[in-house]
C-alpha cells in the first residue's frame, strides 16, 4: 500500500548553538509536526524570523535536526531523512526531493542549459534529450535563447532565478521544496513560475513553499501551516 | 548505488616519535564520491593522505582498498606486492605539481610513462593517447614536445592531472590541487576537476584548506583539528550548519561561500 503522505514530520526539533558567542543556543523549531500528500502545495506561514527557511533547510537535509523525524516517500517506502546515511540523503535529492533555493548557486564556466539539465541527466536521461527538455523549460520561462549558452554568473537577479526554477523542476521529483519562488520576478515572469509550479502539483508533486507575494500564494496555497513566532522549546 | 566502498580506514593513527599527527581515523569512499578533507594547517590532513598514499608508514590501524582480486590493507602491505596489485588503481596529485611531474621529459612522455610502466609499447598509440589527454586537461596538443618546465604552474598542473588519470585509476588522491595557483587559474583548473570525476566515475580523496574548492568539488567533508575528526557529513550540512565550535570557526572565518 502506499503511504498516505509524502512529507510527514514528527517532533521536528531544530535549534543552532554558537559556540563564539559563548555557546549561545538559538531554538527556532519546537516540534514541528505536518504532513504533505501529493497534489498538494502547503504554504508555510509565519512571521520573519519564524523559521519558515530553516523548516525547509531542515526538509531538504541541508540543516541536521536535532529531534524529531522526517519521513519522506521515497521509492513508495517512508525513509527517514533524520536519520539517513549521507549517501542515502545524496539519492533521495537526486530522485526524490528537489530544493529551489531563493538564489542560484552558481558554477563557474557552466552554461545556463547544461546547469538546467544536470539534474535530468543525473537520472539517466541522455545529454541530448535533456537539453532539449531543459531548452523547452527555459522558453516557457522566457529566458532569451541567447543566454542558454552563457554561465549565468553575469545574469541577472531574475534571469538566474529562472535558470534556477528550471532546474528545480526539470527532473520532476515527486517532492519540492520552493522558497521565495516569485522574488526576483516581475509580475509576468512570477505569473509563469506560478503556472510552472501548479502543472507540477497537478501531476502529483507535493510541494511545500514560503512566498510573500499575495498573488502567488493565493494561487498557490492548498493548505496554510503556521508557524508561531518563534516557539520557544519547552 | 553500488553496494561496497572502495576504501575503508579503520583506526588509522600516525605518530611522529611523541606527536601524534592523525588519531583514530575512520572513514569509507566509495566509488564516484568525491570526499574533501579540510582543516588548517597542521591538523593532520596531509598526512593522512600521504599515509593511504603509501608515502609514510602508519603507526596503527587498516587501509582497506578493494581492488580487482579482494581487499588489500595498503597499511600492511610490502612495496613489491603494493606494485603488483594496486598497479594504476590508485593516482596522487601533488600541490606542486613539480614533484608528481618529471621535468626532464616531454610533456607528451609524463603522460605516456604511466602508461609504457603498465605494459604499453606501441608508439604511434602512446602519441595518439598523449595528444588526446593533452586536449582533455585543455593543453593545446601541440604542446606535446615541449618540456613542461616551461610551462605556466596552471598548464603544469593540469599535465600532472592527464599523467594520474591516463591509467584509470579508481581513487585518486589530491593535495592541495589547486594550492599555489592564481584565483582565476583555479577556477578553470577545478571545473576540470569537477567534470573528470563526474565523466570517469572517479573516487577521490581532496585534502584542502579552502572551504570554497570543498564546496565546489567534495560531495562528503571531514574536518580535521589537531588530527582527529572533529566533524563530517555532506558538504552542505557541514559548511551551513556546522555544528562543533571548531567548524563554525573555520566557517565564520571565510569571507563569502
Amino acid at each position: 500500500m502506499t503511504p498516505p503522505f509524502a512529507i510527514e514530520t514528527r517532533g521536528l526539533v531544530k535549534g543552532f548553538i554558537l559556540h563564539a558567542q559563548g555557546h549561545l543556543r538559538l531554538p527556532v523549531l519546537a516540534g514541528i509536526d505536518l504532513q504533505v500528500a501529493a497534489g498538494e502545495c502547503l504554504l508555510l506561514d509565519g512571521p520573519s524570523g519564524a523559521g519558515k527557511s530553516t523548516l525547509m533547510r531542515t526538509l531538504y537535509g541541508n540543516y541536521r535536526p536535532d529531534r524529531g523525524q522526517i519521513l519522506l516517500r521515497h521509492d513508495a517506502a517512508m525513509v527517514d531523512l533524520a536519520c539517513a546515511s549521507p549517501r542515502l540523503t545524496l539519492e533521495m535529492r537526486r530522485r526524490t526531493i528537489g530544493y529551489i533555493s531563493q538564489f542560484l548557486h552558481v558554477i563557474p564556466r557552466v552554461p545556463a542549459l547544461e546547469i538546467v539539465a544536470q539534474p535530468l541527466m543525473a537520472l539517466g536521461t541522455d545529454p541530448e534529450t535533456a537539453r532539449v527538455r531543459a531548452g523547452g523549460l527555459l522558453e516557457r520561462l522566457a529566458l532569451p535563447q541567447r543566454l542558454w549558452p552563457l554561465p549565468p554568473a553575469t545574469f541577472s537577479g531574475g534571469e538566474q532565478q529562472r535558470v534556477n526554477i528550471a532546474r528545480g523542476l526539470i527532473a520532476g521529483h515527486p517532492i519540492l521544496l520552493v522558497d521565495e519562488p516569485t522574488a526576483a520576478l516581475d509580475a509576468e515572469n512570477g505569473a509563469r513560475v506560478v503556472a510552472l509550479l501548479q502543472e507540477a502539483r497537478i501531476a502529483g508533486a507535493a510541494i511545500v513553499a514560503i512566498c510573500h507575494d499575495p498573488l502567488a500564494r493565493q494561487a498557490l496555497a492548498t493548505r496554510h501551516f503556521n508557524l508561531p513566532s518563534r516557539n520557544i522549546a519547552a | 548505488m553500488s553496494e561496497t566502498p572502495l576504501l575503508r580506514v579503520q583506526g588509522l593513527t600516525k605518530r611522529f616519535g611523541q606527536r601524534v599527527a592523525c588519531l583514530d581515523i575512520d572513514f569509507e569512499l566509495w566509488p564516484g564520491e568525491v570526499l574533501g578533507i579540510v582543516g588548517e594547517s597542521g591538523s593532520g590532513k596531509t598526512t593522512l593522505l600521504r599515509c593511504i598514499a603509501g608515502h609514510l608508514d602508519v603507526s596503527a590501524g587498516e587501509i582497506l582498498f578493494a581492488v580487482h582480486d579482494g581487499l588489500v590493507d595498503l597499511a600492511a602491505i610490502r612495496e613489491g606486492e603494493r606494485r603488483r596489485r594496486i598497479g594504476h588503481d590508485l593516482g596522487f596529485v601533488h600541490q606542486n605539481p613539480r614533484d608528481g611531474l618529471r621535468l626532464a621529459v616531454s610533456a607528451g612522455a609524463n603522460i605516456a610513462e604511466p602508461l609504457m610502466n603498465a605494459g604499453m609499447r606501441h608508439y604511434g598509440s602512446l602519441r595518439r593517447i598523449a595528444a588526446d589527454w593533452l586536449a582533455r586537461v585543455e593543453i593545446d596538443p601541440s604542446r606535446i614536445d615541449d618540456n613542461p618546465r616551461h610551462f605556466s604552474g596552471g598548464m603544469q598542473q593540469r599535465l600532472q592531472i592527464a599523467r594520474n588519470l591516463v591509467t584509470s585509476p579508481r581513487l585518486v588522491l589530491m593535495d592541495e590541487p589547486t594550492g599555489g595557483l592564481d584565483v582565476s587559474i583555479q577556477a578553470r583548473l577545478l571545473d576540470l576537476i569537477r567534470q573528470l570525476a563526474a565523466d570517469l566515475g572517479l573516487a577521490v580523496l581532496l585534502v584542502t584548506h579552502d572551504l570554497g574548492v570543498a564546496r565546489l568539488l567534495a560531495h562528503r567533508l571531514m574536518v580535521m583539528q589537531e588530527g582527529r575528526i572533529v566533524e563530517a557529513g555532506l558538504t552542505d550540512q557541514v559548511l551551513d550548519d556546522p555544528h562543533e565550535a571548531y567548524t563554525q570557526l573555520l566557517v565564520s572565518s571565510v569571507l563569502r561561500l
